[in-house]
């Protein structure tokens, strides 16, 4: 036991750590008061109290079981666009949590197997824009996104190829990240953006996770310069991936009339695609339609600021946090008994008294008679 | 609700989990569990009050705060360690384990290590009855029904709340133990 209390001990240190979290930050989350009795768990000095070790995994964004393993999975990898700032330590580790979350619904209620995501290699330091737009249309057939991407890509990336996809509040700076793990791929938006500019990045981070193995996330530190490469690929692979080039330019092309096209015209263009009209104008440019003055001139132009917003609240689509693949498949790991009833008010973050709204958010409900059945011929 | 007799004399020592708690509470029958029969919630159940919280209400029930409760001695708070934890870790799958909540697994620990020997754990979570049994303790399970009834009250209930509904969890669970399914490997 004294073995027990070391290795848990050093779990809790390393963890902490990793979260650069100080002992009397530990100590008042967890209600323990003083730093000094973290040190002493650390150190295997003290016992633990079942409901310490409950408040202290919870802290730590771990589940009570992973703390008193003898060994840890890898660590997952986690691509950050931008540099979320202090806060990036904290973000990971709950991204990282939930994205596990939702590995083990998976084993637990068992859905049909996943297709895995095409993966293509490419060179870094050569991949050119040209390149990318070619592994757009290529996914987009290999995925079936049809002519508006934007419209099935969450569906498709979560049903048939089991992407976990995750949302956080990370401020109008926020960015994204995607994940590779023991949970298999995951990306992370920022449930703050508009949900044109979610499609966007959602797309941008399937690029580094088609790419994982060959563009692999630790450049991003040790070779900027190449990861630039990477990433203005990656943003070209989105806006292709968004946008197909024949869906666009038949549609941009029925409205213009005497060379020129409305503003109102291209706001309902960009809606259409699911995308933000500045994606759409920058992606005609590409296509020929526009020179580049001509954009800028129009995204200064307050009339069409004006239109685009106008046009934004009846599109305006708050992210579901908890998503609601997860909750489905939270929910059905519950009603097949895998998980209990207060592990699902703990997975879906709500209480036992809320639980039943919390559901209805979702068009679920708890019924007895879950089980019934229908015979297949 | 409806009275009977007591079936037994010797006072029912019950460790409740939070859905029980929390449905004695909707039913109104949970001032006459606490009255008829010995309470106890595993610590970890106690302390976590955020299990308890109305949105409605921006609280939790009064008379479900558990840490009042038990600080006025209407229920007892029972404290497994980390190193009971880590024995009942040791028996079950971490698939299992992680379907259940820290308070449940503690209730496990407690019963496994024997804290809790005259206690019997009343849950309506198939996933927990069935971890009760994968760890041979099916004896120490009881159904809300079947407490209800031991301390001479009757209030319909949901099924999950049932004997029969506990029966069959058990009995799930008593057949993967057989095959051991859902143990950990040796």
């Amino acid at each position: 036991m004294a073995l027990l209390r070391q290795v848990l001990g050093k779990r809790i240190r390393e963890a902490r750590e990793r979260l650069r979290l100080t002992q009397q930050e530990l100590a008042d989350r967890v209600g323990l008061g003083a730093h000094q009795i973290v040190s002493q768990i650390e150190k295997g000095e003290r016992e633990v109290k079942a409901w310490e070790l409950a408040r202290i995994a919870e802290n730590l964004c771990q589940s009570v079981n992973e703390l008193l393993a003898p060994e840890l999975p890898p660590a997952p990898a986690v691509l950050w666009r931008d540099d979320p700032g202090a806060e990036a330590h904290a973000l990971e580790a709950r991204f990282v949590q939930r994205c596990r979350e939702y590995g083990l619904l998976e084993r637990l209620v068992e859905p049909r197997p996943a297709t895995p995501l095409p993966e293509f290699r490419v060179d870094p330091s050569r991949i050119s824009l040209q390149e990318a737009d070619r592994l757009a249309q290529r996914t987009r057939e290999a995925l079936g996104l049809g002519s508006r991407p934007a419209t099935s890509l969450v569906k498709i990336l979560e049903a048939d190829h089991r992407v976990k996809i995750w949302y956080e509040s990370l401020g109008e700076a926020g960015s994204a990240a995607s994940a590779a793990g023991d949970f298999g791929y995951a990306v992370l938006l920022n449930a703050d953006h508009a949900p044109w500019r979610r499609n966007y990045s959602l797309a941008h981070e399937l690029f580094h996770l088609l790419t994982w193995h060959s563009a692999q996330p630790e450049l991003r530190d040790s070779q900027p310069e190449r990861w630039s490469q990477v990433e203005k690929a990656a943003q070209a692979f989105a806006s292709t991936l968004l946008l197909p080039t024949d869906s666009v330019a038949t549609e941009f092309d029925s409205r213009v009339h005497d060379g020129k096209v409305r503003y109102a015209d291209l706001v309902e263009l960009a809606r259409d695609f699911d995308v933000s009209t500045e994606a759409l104008l920058w992606r005609l440019v590409r296509l020929g339609r526009f020179d580049e003055k001509e954009v800028q001139r129009v995204l200064n132009d307050p009339t069409f600021r004006k239109l685009d917003r106008q046009a934004m609240p009846e599109h305006w689509r708050e992210p579901l946090i908890p998503p609601e693949a997860f909750v489905r498949l939270a929910f059905l790991a519950y009603q097949k008994g895998k998980i209990s009833r207060t592990r699902l008010a703990g997975l879906l973050g709500t209480s036992l008294i809320d639980l039943e709204k919390t559901l209805a958010r979702y068009g679920l409900q708890e019924a007895e008679d879950h089980e019934a059945a229908a015979a297949v011929a | 609700m409806a009275y009977r007799k007591p079936k037994t004399t010797k006072p029912l020592r019950l460790l409740l989990d939070a859905d029980v708690v929390i449905e004695a509470h909707r039913l109104g029958i949970w001032a006459a569990l606490c009255n008829r029969a010995h309470i106890a919630c595993p610590a970890t159940v106690v302390h976590h009050e955020a299990l308890f919280y109305s949105h409605d209400d921006c609280s939790v029930p009064p008379s479900i705060h558990l840490p009042s409760l038990a600080a006025k001695g209407a229920i007892e708070m029972l404290e497994a360690t980390a190193e009971d934890a880590a024995i009942v870790r040791s028996k079950l799958a971490d698939d299992v384990l992680e379907g259940l909540d820290p308070g449940e697994s503690e209730a496990l620990a407690l019963l496994f290590v024997q804290k809790a020997a005259d206690y019997r754990f009343c849950t309506g979570d198939r996933a927990a009855i069935h971890a009760l049994a994968l760890l041979g303790l099916s004896e120490q399970g009881i159904s809300l029904e079947e407490a209800l009834e031991a301390v001479g009250a009757t209030k319909p209930l949901t099924r999950q709340f049932t004997k029969e509904y506990f029966r069959e969890a058990l009995r799930e669970g008593q057949e993967h133990r057989l095959r051991e399914l859902g143990l950990r490997d040796a």
